[in-house]
């Protein structure tokens, strides 16, 4: 989705689930820069190869206001996430999760949930429990240049990496958690 | 001209664009664009399976800083 005015959109019951991308693909694609947050609500996400969720503004001449994403009462579980990871974050992301479970989810690369990418994106996670997720390192979030992670009231039970365990940050990332 | 979009109780099935995963090349259901303001759209209850395609795009959404574009989507599901 791309666009730059003003609008409200609301995602609700969209389910994804026993899909395969051989060579990776987007689930979704979110490149809009508007007032408001684009919402998904009760998004479930299930059984999936190389599928992930991309968000990043279009300009990035623009970035006042940011690619705002907010998914909430959701379900990810069993993702294989591949050489990549489910949510691919870029220039101008802003993403909050809130009450949301993420089970099974793997890749083979480095942060299997969140790959917060170039540079100073935002993500915001609320009441949300993370269980059973791997990758070579950094089982949960791979967090680079600047960008930023918090958690607030998360749970993260039986997540594994060869090397750093649940967060790998690298080039001024920032990992935030809060009971 | 339209006053809303409404799109309602739709199934695809095996529906397969090849090269669909070359983001220069994908073949699009529904391309949305110069919706404005005052217009509401509505889609629901859309199936769509054993396919590999892109439901939809949405561009160049024209809202003001008085009205806004309203966009409802419910009940979606790919599967395969």
């Amino acid at each position: 989705m791309e666009s730059q005015q003003n609008i409200k959109i609301f995602i609700t019951n969209l389910s994804y689930s026993n899909i395969s991308f051989e060579r990776g693909g987007s689930l979704l694609e979110f490149n809009q820069q508007l007032a408001n947050y684009i919402i998904l609500d009760n998004l479930q996400v299930v059984n999936i190869y190389q599928g992930y969720i991309s968000i990043e503004a279009a300009n990035k001449s623009r970035l006042t206001r940011k690619t705002k994403v907010q998914i909430q009462n959701s379900k990810f579980d069993t993702i294989n996430a591949g050489f990549f990871s489910l949510l691919i974050l870029n220039e101008g992301a802003l993403l909050n999760i809130m009450n949301s479970t993420f089970n099974q989810v793997s890749s083979l690369e480095e942060g299997a949930i969140i790959f917060a990418d170039y540079q100073e994106t935002e993500t915001n996670i609320y009441s949300s429990s993370f269980t059973n997720n791997t990758s070579v390192k950094g089982s949960l979030f791979n967090i680079k240049d600047s960008s930023v992670v918090r958690c607030y009231n998360c749970q993260m039970v039986a997540n594994f990496a060869i090397i750093s365990g649940l967060v790998y940050v690298s080039d001024d990332g920032f990992f935030e958690f809060y009971g | 001209m339209y006053n809303s979009i409404n799109l309602s109780n739709l199934r695809f099935t095996r529906i397969n664009d090849e090269i669909a995963t070359d983001s220069d090349n994908k073949i699009i259901l529904f391309d949305l664009y110069n919706i404005t303001a005052d217009k509401n759209t509505s889609i629901n209850n859309i199936l769509i399976s054993n396919s590999s395609i892109v439901l939809m795009t949405i561009n160049d959404i024209i809202g003001t800083t008085t009205s806004i574009a309203h966009m409802n989507f419910t009940n979606i599901v790919y599967e395969n």
